[in-house]
């Protein structure tokens, strides 16, 4: 990986983790493509390895996602699965959304439509 | 000035997706294709510029890789051609849409997010070229899911 490829990504997706309630929220913003999916990925893995069972990511700042963000979302909860945890989404935008239906995704997480909600 | 084509040659390397997009914005711009139609073209020409940077060349080193972007009539065209080895990616296999997580396979789902998102995509090999054309109407919705 060259630099020049990190510092793209930094600007494709920002990326905020935080605990919040009795889970761990992580926050995309920006787009989750080619370029950006795998450091989503690895702050994901991140959570999951520290032993959350219950991840939360807000997606009401992502707008945009390819076939390269779901593979990383899939990973994810491949292993939050075998971790005995769950991962929800909240506030996906229409697009989004529409990216989620097409490829069979919305059935694999639980979809809220606000991050207060997914807390619950 | 509104351009009705533009061409961009890129390398088959991962970060110039940013250049392509860059520029297909600015495409998109001029011609009003927003919202939802300019979603559906961007995660196409990702999809597609991916899979010929992973896939369409065996040996390592830097290939080049042209696009068109063109409004004719109503329709936007999208034309990618490589001269990688011989792959029309319309083959690939249909992905898994319904497996439980644990089962769940990735392998095709790129192809088939571009193939519900375009109203038609064309494959020619002509020497030793793969030139993919993918066409969207403007203004009629693509019905999808």
């Amino acid at each position: 990986m060259t630099e020049g490829f990190r510092d793209i990504s930094r600007m494709s997706v920002q990326i905020h983790t935080a605990k919040e309630g009795n889970g761990t929220v992580v926050q995309l913003q920006g787009k989750v493509d080619a370029t950006s999916a795998p450091s989503v990925e690895q702050a994901l893995v991140g959570v999951i390895e520290q032993g959350e069972k219950r991840l939360v990511i807000d997606c009401a700042g992502l707008d945009f996602i390819s076939s390269a963000g779901l593979r990383s979302l899939l990973l994810a909860v491949k292993k939050m699965k075998a971790a005995g945890g769950g991962i929800a989404l909240a506030a996906l935008q229409p697009n989004v959304k529409e990216v989620f239906d097409i490829s069979g995704f919305s059935a694999l997480f639980t979809i809220h439509g606000s991050k207060a909600d997914a807390l619950k | 000035m509104k351009h009705p084509e533009v061409k961009v040659t890129v390398k088959n390397r991962i970060e110039d997706l940013l250049r392509v997009n860059s520029i297909f914005e600015s495409f998109a711009t001029q011609h009003d294709i927003g919202g939802r139609l300019r979603y559906h073209l961007l995660v196409s020409i990702e999809e597609i510029l991916t899979n010929i940077i992973k896939y369409g060349f065996d040996e390592q080193g830097v290939h080049p890789i042209h696009i068109t972007f063109r409004v004719v009539v109503d329709n936007v065209e999208m034309e990618f051609e490589d001269r990688g080895r011989e792959f029309n990616p319309l083959e690939v296999e249909d992905p898994d849409l319904v497996s439980a997580i644990e089962n769940r396979q990735l392998g095709g789902l790129g192809i088939h997010l571009v193939k519900k998102m375009v109203d038609a995509a064309e494959y020619r090999r002509v020497g030793d070229k793969n030139i993919l054309l993918l066409r969207k109407s403007k203004s009629a919705p693509t019905p999808t899911s």
